[in-house]
């Protein structure tokens, strides 16, 4: 009842005509009673989206969306034309290396660049490589490590053991000192002939006492980093001459040899190095993104460069 | 210059030059002995320009460069250009306030080297316009 009265309220005039009286049949009234609109947002807004819609032309907020979205799209299309375009610069690049004027296979170059670093010494002349990595977008980047027939420097290398056994199998893989207590008293006086130290796990908790000594130096042997190991022989193996290289940008740049070196042994530096890099890029080609190396330069510290295909 | 032509340049100027020289067998090395106390010009750009085309056309010469000190200078080491030979006699070279032209000369005359025939002396050219 209480709705019916407030429906004929609403419709002002039509109720109060029908004679003076309050009808309670609702039925004609109803049909002239607009249905209730859903309210959403404010009125204000409600008008002026009534008002655009009534005009036909599109609001200044849509205008602006529709000029960034095209910009984005171009903006995109740009930054692939761009990467196209230096993909092929780069093939070609690597196909008209061996055109290239300063061409020259390694042993000749390696006379130019012996005769560009002489009298300079041996430490003072590294020979490196620098290559282009021509990849396609989305391939790993080249990071791989390996082992130099002929490694750059050597390394002197200490061992803690209490174990003869072990100090002799630490001096067959190369290790220049080996010792107990002998070599943690060496290093309290302060003597540290080594680069890089090595232990074995029952002699740890006497280098306790030259931690503050040697770990800020990087030699504190530790079982996390494989340096506190039982297999000593086989560490130290492993881990002589290894190299870490990794790719910057879409080049890939590395020491191969001092100028003292034989050719032989820069060369076989080399074949060990591009074999390592191929290895990586047939094993990483996920997805079939293909890698290979490009142009590729020879240079000393003081040397030209020298074009070379390896 | 572009960048291709300065590594041409550069890699002309170790083959070819007053330096380029051979020296005979019985040669077995060079020792240049630079004073860190005295003005050596003449011996530095002696090393510089005349030692890479002279090593260029010796690959197997053994050359050695030191600077001496004061100290060592006073000790009795002398500052110059030695040439050892295979009999075990060596030859100096005076280097103290010679130009390196002189350097060359003295020591091409001391150590019997020839000059090295311009047909053997390899020279990079980038290739022109015609060439292609």
């Amino acid at each position: 009842m209480s709705l019916a009265r407030s429906l004929l309220l609403r419709s002002g005039n039509a109720a109060t005509t029908t004679a003076g009286l309050i009808s309670v049949s609702s039925r004609p009234l109803l049909q002239l009673i607009n249905p209730p609109q859903p309210r959403y947002g404010s009125k204000k807004k409600r008008d002026e989206k009534k008002a655009a819609k009534s005009d036909g032309a599109p609001s200044k907020a849509d205008a602006k969306q529709l000029a960034h979205q095209r910009e984005k799209v171009l903006l995109r299309l740009r930054q692939k034309r761009e990467e196209t375009k230096k993909a092929t610069k780069l093939r070609v690049e690597a196909k008209n290396a061996s055109k290239s004027s300063n061409f020259m296979d390694i042993e000749t170059a390696l006379r130019y660049l012996r005769a560009a670093e002489v009298g300079r010494s041996a430490h003072a002349t590294t020979i490196s490589l620098t290559m282009r990595i021509v990849a396609e977008k989305g391939a790993v980047p080249v990071n791989t490590k390996c082992r130099l027939p002929k490694p750059l420097d050597e390394e002197r290398i200490a061992v803690f053991t209490n174990s003869s056994e072990l100090a002799a199998e630490a001096r067959r893989a190369g290790a220049v000192l080996v010792g107990g207590d002998d070599i943690i008293d060496q290093v309290k006086q302060g003597i540290i002939n080594f680069d890089k130290a090595y232990a074995t796990p029952d002699i740890v908790s006497r280098l306790n006492q030259v931690a503050r000594i040697l770990g800020p130096k990087g030699l504190m042997p530790n079982a996390k980093r494989g340096t506190v190991t039982h297999d000593i022989y086989n560490a130290l193996v492993q881990a002589s001459g290894e190299m870490t290289f990794k790719q910057e940008g879409t080049m890939l740049s590395l020491p191969v040899g001092r100028a003292s070196f034989t050719d032989l042994e820069i060369v076989s530096n080399i074949v060990t190095v591009t074999d390592a890099i191929r290895k990586f890029m047939t094993d990483s080609s996920a997805h079939n993104k293909k890698a290979y190396i490009g142009k590729t330069v020879i240079t000393s510290t003081t040397g030209p460069s020298i074009v070379v295909e390896v | 210059m572009s960048g291709l032509n300065r590594q041409l340049a550069r890699l002309n100027s170790i083959a070819k030059g007053a330096g380029s020289v051979r020296v005979p067998t019985n040669v077995t090395g060079l020792s240049l002995r630079l004073s860190t106390r005295r003005p050596a010009k003449g011996a530095k750009s002696f090393w510089r320009e005349n030692l890479p085309q002279v090593q260029f056309h010796n690959p197997s010469l053994p050359i050695t460069v030191k600077k001496v000190t004061a100290e060592q200078e006073a000790a009795g080491e002398k500052i110059s250009l030695s040439i050892s030979f295979e009999d075990g006699t060596s030859k100096s070279v005076e280097t103290t306030e010679r130009t390196s032209e002189q350097i060359l000369e003295d020591f091409v005359a001391a150590s019997g080297a020839s000059q090295v025939p311009e047909n053997e002396i390899p020279v990079l050219k980038r290739p022109s316009f015609h060439d292609l």
